[in-house]
């Protein structure tokens, strides 16, 4: 049997075909190299393939949500499956947002993913090194989804090359905690708490001075407690405009502003104003020293979303001697504002089509001012719309609570820049474990703050580019 | 052999007793290798192939996620792990967890062992109570620490004395210790249920021809107990010592590794470049270098160590 020219040029397309293919594949890596993949298309959302989907599509959510949060989520996710038959969102609990992204990446290999994942801001350079997911702005371009009422620093954050990768959901920033009896006893005024780092450390000479606590503040050396300081203070956490001009490179520990923050933050500890409460993650000691008369502090940085556990604590009585106060993050200056932190949602591309329609639906709902607002009075998360504000519960719920408002505000404060709305860099963990370490040894072995910082930095700098060599930047 | 036996003056017999004798031997080769084969099979699937794969795998530095290209390293990626202060840290970490876990461990086993080895009322209970550590697994064992060293609420923090500071689990300078006194505590029911065992096997008559001698409590235990008690010993030695290189939980559960990376141990430096970092080359050569030095402990502990073992009795 002889081949005929028709056989032949099959086979020449056929090779042709495989020639491309190998080609697309060599630009596809060759993606790889830049920071962002700022390509776009509306049909990845799949929003036709759930309109022609038969029965109705299951959304697996991956999330973290714990106690009065998981109730809420619990309670929402039934009201949204009961309001339409088209999609059935089914909660996976995980337990934090650390051994959730283990999982995830684990299941990059295996398979094992969920339809709609929360993730912490701190990922965000992974998530796109990893192509796992579809940015959000294809479902945002399917479906003209209006994002006016978003505050900017919400969606700021995860919006790189000017494509939208993922929707701000249960956010939160950390705040100043202070104990306005204690301050009353100080003879400071409770309505007028420090603005900058230089009225912490001047309150805190005075709280000491009079008795009203033994130290000022309790610091917990926890990095993104620095890095929010850094933030607000105007400093970028790492270079190539924090990340967000092209792939960072180097950490900035050592910049001026960031010096400044080792230096303050080291004076506070040897002048006995401030009290270092350790680095363990898990321990609360910096909040419960508010409560503690004896060896205790008057104020300290924690995240907005710890205002919830600490209102239901005291609200039961038990500590006389606490009301407390909050207060926007002071920095080195007045004016900064700071990015956001906690949950956002991320759509998986390795699920069916149909199903990142499905699990988009699912955003939206949540997105929406009434969900935003129970959410905010239920947990205490700072809602992403500012719709939410104006919802009755959660009018209400500020009057009564006035302490719950401040993430809010601080949120819609400062302008955007670089610095402030969000760092991207691949290994965040290993940079924060850099600046931990950086922490402890200034701290406990009586490191001097600049060499604290350098050899943080000198860490870092090898975590960062072992990253980026690794992802072939 | 009777009935292979050559007649004197045949040509062709002994040709055909080496055909048969071959054949034999092949027969045999031939079941020998299908008796065989099932754990040669197990082991090619389960030990050499993933060892060898494992020392490719270092060969590569790795993508953090799937679907990226990996780059050919060949031994530079070796070299530049090896070599590196973090793994040096490790090494001591490691080496300084071994030290501070198996001769504790031994001695602490050998001195309940000795004093539980008593004909007295009620000994049992004793025994139970010093063996019961061997029936928790060591998250127990972790969680029951955590709460004794909580700076808040531990009872171990008020024993020391350092309330109102913060964790031992948190002191670059003790944690390290702290760690290996959980290590130690839940390997003691192991240790001493091996030394016990041991003991019931040193002769009696022994020990009283050794008193007749003259010998007292410690001359015997030196003296005549402890070389009896050598295999055991030697056993334990070379066990503990691969327990406690393998050692993961409860540095996962009590430290993670910190603060300051101090219990930063080999096994744990592992597991974080897996999965935190997501480093595959990376954590195959410290798997390669912990291979390296188990095998290289065992050797010496072998070398050193059985030249001294007595198994007679």
């Amino acid at each position: 049997m002889t081949r005929s020219p028709r056989r032949w040029s099959i086979a020449a397309v056929a090779a042709l075909g495989l020639l491309a293919g190998a080609l697309s594949a060599c630009s596809a890596d060759d993606r790889v190299g830049g920071t962002f993949d700022t390509t776009v298309n509306p049909a990845d959302c799949g929003i036709a393939n759930l309109e022609r989907a038969s029965g109705p599509v299951t959304v697996v959510f991956w999330h973290t949500m714990v106690r009065s949060n998981l109730d809420w989520l619990v309670a929402t996710t039934k009201a949204f499956n009961d309001s339409q038959d088209k999609v059935k969102v089914v909660l996976r609990q995980q337990p934090n947002y650390q051994d959730l992204f283990t999982k995830y990446k684990a299941g990059l290999a295996s398979g094992d993913l969920p339809d709609l994942v929360q993730a912490e801001e701190t990922v965000v350079q992974q998530m796109i090194d990893s192509r796992s997911t579809i940015p959000v702005q294809a479902c945002i371009d399917a479906t003209d989804y209006d994002l006016s009422d978003f505050l900017p620093r919400g969606l700021a954050y995860y919006e790189t090359g000017g494509v939208q990768r993922a929707m701000p959901w249960a956010i939160s920033n950390p705040v100043l905690f202070y104990n306005r009896v204690a301050f009353e006893r100080a003879g400071l005024d409770p309505d007028r708490p420090p603005r900058t780092l230089d009225e912490v450390r001047e309150m805190s000479e005075q709280i000491v001075k009079s008795g009203a606590a033994k130290y000022g503040v309790a610091l917990k050396p926890a990095p993104y407690i620095y890095e929010y300081l850094l933030a607000k203070s105007g400093g970028e956490l790492v270079d190539n405009g924090n990340g967000r001009r092209s792939r960072a490179q180097h950490a900035n520990l050592t910049s001026p502003t960031s010096l400044a923050i080792w230096n303050w933050w080291n004076e506070m500890l040897d002048d006995d104003l401030a009290l270092d409460t350790g680095s363990d993650p898990n321990n609360i000691d910096h909040l419960l020293a508010l409560a503690n008369e004896t060896e205790g502090a008057a104020m300290t940085f924690e995240s907005s979303s710890a205002i919830g556990p600490i209102d239901e604590v005291l609200s039961s009585g038990a500590f006389p001697s606490v009301k407390p106060g909050t207060a926007p993050l002071p920095a080195l200056t007045e004016g900064g504002g700071v990015p956001v932190g906690d949950g956002a949602l991320w759509i998986p591309r390795g699920s069916d089509p149909a199903r990142r329609a499905a699990a988009w639906m699912f955003i939206e709902y949540l997105s929406e001012p009434a969900q935003q607002a129970s959410m905010a009075v239920a947990g205490g998360y700072v809602p992403t719309v500012k719709g939410a504000v104006s919802e009755p519960a959660l009018v209400e719920h500020w009057k009564a609570k006035p302490i719950f408002r401040v993430g809010y505000d601080q949120l819609l404060a400062g302008e955007l820049t670089d610095a402030n709305v969000g760092t991207l860099v691949g290994e965040y963990q290993g940079l924060r474990n850099a600046v931990r370490d950086g922490f402890v040894r200034m701290n406990r072995q009586g490191q001097d703050p600049d060499e604290a910082a350098e050899q943080a930095k000198a860490e870092a700098d090898i975590v960062i580019q072992e990253y980026n060599d690794r992802v072939g930047a | 052999m009777t009935r292979d036996a050559v007649a004197p003056g045949s040509e062709h017999l002994p040709t055909a007793r080496l055909r048969t004798h071959r054949g034999r031997r092949r027969r045999d080769a031939a079941l020998a290798y299908l008796l065989v084969s099932p754990s040669l099979v197990i082991f090619t699937v389960f030990v050499a192939y993933p060892f060898g794969r494992n020392i490719w795998l270092g060969l590569y530095r790795t993508p953090p996620f799937p679907g990226l290209p990996r780059r050919y390293a060949a031994y530079e990626q070796y070299q530049q792990i090896l070599t590196s202060p973090e793994f040096v840290a490790s090494l001591r970490t490691t080496a300084l967890f071994l030290l501070m876990t198996v001769p504790t461990g031994l001695a602490l086993g050998l001195l309940l062992a000795v004093a539980a080895h008593q004909r007295l009322r009620g000994i049992a209970i004793y025994r139970t109570i010093f063996s019961s550590t061997v029936a928790t697994s060591i998250a127990v064992a972790s969680v029951i620490f955590f709460t004794l060293l909580n700076p808040q609420v531990g009872l171990l923090t008020w024993w020391l004395g350092r309330e109102g500071q913060p964790s031992v689990l948190a002191d670059p300078q003790w944690a390290l210790v702290a760690v290996s006194g959980v290590t130690v505590w839940q390997n003691l029911g192991l240790s001493f249920i091996l030394m016990s065992a041991g003991l019931q096997a040193v002769p009696d008559d022994l020990l009283e021809a050794a008193s007749v001698d003259g010998a007292g409590p410690w001359s015997r235990l030196v003296n005549v107990t402890l070389p009896m008690l050598s295999p055991t010993l030697f056993f334990s030695a070379v066990v503990g010592g691969i327990l406690s290189l393998q050692a993961f939980g409860q540095i996962d559960l009590l430290t993670e590794g910190g603060p300051l990376r101090k219990t930063n141990v080999l096994v744990y430096a592992m597991y974080d470049a897996v999965f935190r970092q997501n480093n595959e080359g990376k954590a195959a050569v410290l798997s390669v270098a912990l291979f390296g030095l188990t095998l290289l402990l065992t050797l010496v502990q072998i070398r050193l160590l059985e030249r001294r073992v007595t198994y007679e009795r």
